[in-house]
C-alpha cells in the first residue's frame, strides 16, 4: 500500500490547534504523522516552514512541549506512526540519553533529523537502538550510487527522499532527476522510499507514485493552508482533510 | 585534527544530506592542493603582488611607552582591502578554479568579507553573488556597493530578521541548489568539516611571518599575544605557529556588547556552552534547547553566536585565555590609537587592543606582547562619529 506522511510544526500557531490538526490528518488518510519540534534556524525548510517555526516559537512551544503533545496524541488514541522531526542542536543540548527516554515515553516511532550526517549519527544511533527507535535516513538527486548503498544499509522503516535540490515548499519541477534517483534505490533496496519537498497536489503525488515512490510527504501545502486563515486556523481544519484525503486517493493505483 | 574533522570533541559535519558531495569534494582537493606545487605558487604569488604580503610587523613605540612593555603590531590592516579576509578568500577562490567550479558565494555582514570575496573572485575569473540581510545592506551602504563596484553581486535577503543568520540561510539554500557548479566561500574557520581546517590553512601565514619578524627583530618571542575574534580566522592565523611555545601566553578577545548579562553579548566561551550549529559542534551562545543564538556586539564582524572548533579545542584545553571587551572599552581604544598611533583600527581588532591596555603595568620592560592588528577602521567611522555626538 502506498502511504501518505504529514509533516506539522508543533505549536504553530497554538499548542491546541497542532492537537487538532493532527488528530483531523490522523482521520483523513495520513498513514504517518510527522511531528517537528520548532527551531529558530530551520535551514532546510521554505519560506512557509520558516514563518511556521517563527510562530510556534512566539507561542513559547519548547521540545518539551512539543513531546508532552505527542504524549496526549497517545493519550487521545492516536495510534498511527508518529516520527519527530528535530534539528540536531535541541537533541545534543538537551541530551540524547534524556531526549530519546522522553520520546520513548511518548511512543514517537523514529526520529528524522535534517542535518546529521550518517557519520555522526553513532552516538545517538547506540541509544535510539536501546528503545528500538528508528533513525530516518535521507537520500538526494546529489546522492551517488555509493553513497545511496550506504543510506540504504543505514535505513530501518522507510528511506526519506528529497525530491528536488532545495528546501520545504519549493516546486517539484526536476522529475528526470527524481526518477533516475528512485530507479536506482528500487534496485538497491526493498524498503519503502517516502518523497517530500515540494509536493503541492494530488497531480505532483500521483507523479511520484508512477515513478515508483512508495509514498509521499506533505508538509508546506498544509501549513499554507491554515496560514490563509492564521487568527482562526481551525476554520481551514475541513478544507485540509478534503486535501489530505484527496492525495491519499491519488497514490491508489488505479 | 582527525580524520572525521574533530579537535578533540569540537568539529564535524552537522548538515543536510544534501551538502555531502560537495563537502567530499571539497576535502579531497584541498588536500591536494595544499601539496600542489602549482597551487602553492600560484596563491603565494597573489599573496606577495595582489594581497601585499608580508605585512610588516610594526613597533609600536608610543604604545610601548603607555605599557610599559615592547609591543608590536601584525599589520593585517594593510592587506589589500584593510583586513586579513583576503588572505582566506584568495585561497579558496584558487581552490573553487580547481574543483572546476564557475561561481563563489559568500555572505556577509559588516562587508568586509563580502568585498575580500569579491576582490578574489575578480581577480581568479569567477563569478560571485554576496548574500547580505535588507537591514545589513542599510547599515553598511559603503561595502555594499564597493561589492558591486569589484565585480560581485549583492544579493539582497529579505527572509527572518534580513541579518547575518538569515543571509547564511540564503547563501546555503543558493549552495543547495547550485551545488555541482558554486563553492560556498565561509570566511571564517566555522561551519563543518573541512572549512574550519581549510580557513585555518589559508590564515596560517600570519603568525608564520610574524615568527620570522618577531625573532628577527628581537631574538626572542613574545611573552603574550592578544588577537579578537568570533570564529577566529585572524586568531587562529597568528596563534598556529606559536601553539608548542608553551611559554607563549595566547589571549582570544571576544565580543562582550553592553553587558554580560541576557543576550546582550557574543561571549561564547565566557558565557556559552557546548552545541551544535551551522554544522559544527562547538562553543555558543544558546539558550536552554540548544536554539536562539541571539547575540550583541557593536562590531558586526564579532556579533556571530559561535567560536570555531579549534578555537574551542585551545580553549578547553587551558592553552588559549578568553577575555571580553566590551562596545564602550572597544569605542575607547577606537579614540586612543588614533591619537597614539595614527591608525584606526577596526572595531573588532579594537577589542585586542582594548584587552591590551588593561593590561598596562603588568609586564617587565623586555616583555614583548604582539597584538594582531587585524583590520583598518575606515568602515566604523561612522558609528564612532554617531557614538560621540
Amino acid at each position: 500500500m502506498k502511504c501518505v506522511m504529514t509533516h506539522l510544526y508543533y505549536g504553530d500557531p497554538t499548542k491546541e490547534f497542532s492537537q487538532q490538526l493532527a488528530k483531523t490528518l490522523d482521520g483523513s488518510g495520513a498513514d504517518i504523522l510527522e511531528i517537528g519540534i520548532p527551531y529558530t534556524d530551520p535551514v532546510c525548510d521554505g519560506e512557509v516552514f520558516q514563518r511556521a517555526c517563527k510562530r510556534a516559537l512566539e507561542s513559547g512551544t519548547n521540545p518539551f512541549d512539543v513531546i508532552n503533545g505527542i504524549k496526549k496524541l497517545r493519550a487521545e488514541g492516536v495510534q498511527i506512526p508518529i516520527y519527530l522531526t528535530s534539528y540536531y542542536g535541541p537533541i545534543f543540548k538537551i541530551g540524547i540519553e534524556k531526549f530519546v527516554g522522553l520520546i520513548n515515553e511518548a511512543q514517537v516511532n523514529g526520529l528524522i533529523i535534517p542535518d546529521l550526517l550518517l557519520s555522526e549519527q553513532d552516538e545517538l544511533r547506540t541509544v535510539c537502538d536501546r528503545f528500538k527507535i528508528s533513525l530516518i535516513q535521507f537520500a538526494t538527486v546529489y546522492s551517488s550510487t555509493e553513497r545511496l548503498r550506504q543510506i540504504v544499509s543505514a535505513s530501518t522503516d522507510f528511506i526519506y527522499c528529497i525530491s528536488i535540490p532545495g528546501v520545504t515548499g519549493d516546486i517539484f519541477d526536476q522529475r528526470r532527476n527524481l526518477l533516475s534517483q528512485l530507479t536506482v534505490l528500487k534496485e538497491l533496496t526493498t524498503q519503502k522510499i517516502l518523497v517530500g519537498f515540494g509536493i503541492q497536489t494530488a497531480r505532483d503525488a500521483r507523479k511520484i507514485i508512477r515513478m515508483g515512490g512508495d509514498g509521499v510527504i506533505i508538509g508546506s501545502a498544509i501549513a499554507k493552508m491554515y496560514e490563509e486563515n492564521i487568527e482562526f486556523p481551525k476554520k481551514s481544519l475541513a478544507k485540509i482533510s478534503s486535501f489530505v484525503k484527496e492525495i491519499k486517493g491519488s497514490t491508489i493505483y488505479k | 585534527m582527525n580524520r572525521r574533522g574533530y579537535f578533540g570533541k569540537y568539529g564535524g559535519q552537522f548538515v543536510p544530506e544534501f551538502l555531502y558531495p560537495a563537502l567530499t569534494q571539497l576535502e579531497k582537493v584541498f588536500w591536494e592542493a595544499k601539496e600542489d606545487k602549482e597551487f602553492l605558487e600560484e596563491y603565494d604569488r597573489l599573496l606577495a603582488e595582489y594581497a601585499g604580503r608580508p605585512t610588516p610587523l610594526y613597533f609600536a613605540q608610543n604604545t610601548s611607552k603607555l605599557m610599559g612593555c615592547r609591543v608590536y603590531f601584525k599589520r593585517e590592516d594593510l592587506v589589500s582591502g584593510g583586513s586579513h579576509k583576503l588572505n582566506n578568500a584568495l585561497g579558496q577562490a584558487l581552490l573553487t578554479k580547481y574543483m572546476g567550479k564557475k561561481q563563489i558565494i559568500t555572505e556577509t555582514a559588516a562587508g568586509m568579507h563580502g568585498v575580500a570575496t569579491s576582490m578574489a573572485a575578480n581577480v581568479i575569473g569567477l563569478s560571485c553573488n554576496v548574500f547580505m540581510g535588507v537591514k545589513d545592506i542599510e547599515r553598511q551602504k559603503i561595502n555594499a556597493e564597493k561589492i558591486k563596484l569589484l565585480g560581485g553581486n549583492v544579493i539582497a535577503v529579505t527572509r527572518g530578521s534580513g541579518v547575518l543568520k538569515d543571509a547564511v540561510s540564503e547563501a546555503l539554500v543558493s549552495w543547495i541548489r547550485d551545488l555541482p557548479t558554486t563553492h560556498y566561500l565561509i570566511g571564517s574557520a566555522v561551519g563543518p568539516h573541512p572549512y574550519p581546517t581549510i580557513v585555518a590553512f589559508f590564515q596560517k601565514m600570519i603568525g608564520d611571518e610574524a615568527r620570522k619578524q618577531i625573532l628577527k627583530k628581537t631574538g626572542k618571542l613574545p611573552k603574550t599575544i592578544i588577537a579578537c575574534g568570533s570564529g577566529g580566522s585572524n586568531a587562529l592565523g597568528i596563534y598556529q605557529a606559536f601553539v608548542k611555545d608553551k611559554d607563549v601566553e595566547l589571549v582570544f578577545v571576544e565580543g562582550g556588547g553592553t553587558s554580560l548579562k541576557g543576550t546582550h553579548h557574543a561571549a561564547a566561551f565566557k558565557e556559552g556552552s557546548v552545541g551544535i550549529f551551522q554544522g559544527a559542534k562547538t562553543y555558543l551562545v544558546q539558550d536552554d534547547y540548544g536554539m536562539d543564538r541571539k547575540t550583541e556586539s557593536r562590531s558586526a564582524g564579532l556579533n556571530y553566536p559561535a567560536r570555531g572548533p579549534q578555537l574551542s579545542y585551545l580553549y578547553k584545553m587551558g592553552r588559549l585565555k578568553a577575555c571580553v571587551a566590551s562596545d564602550k572599552e572597544v569605542l575607547e581604544a577606537f579614540e586612543k590609537m588614533g591619537k597614539l598611533e595614527g591608525l584606526l583600527p577596526a572595531f573588532e581588532t579594537c577589542h585586542a587592543i582594548a584587552e591590551l591596555i588593561k593590561r598596562r603595568g603588568k609586564y617587565k620592560k623586555d616583555d614583548i606582547v604582539l597584538l594582531n592588528f587585524s583590520g583598518r577602521g575606515d568602515k566604523d567611522i561612522d558609528t564612532a562619529i554617531k557614538l560621540r555626538i
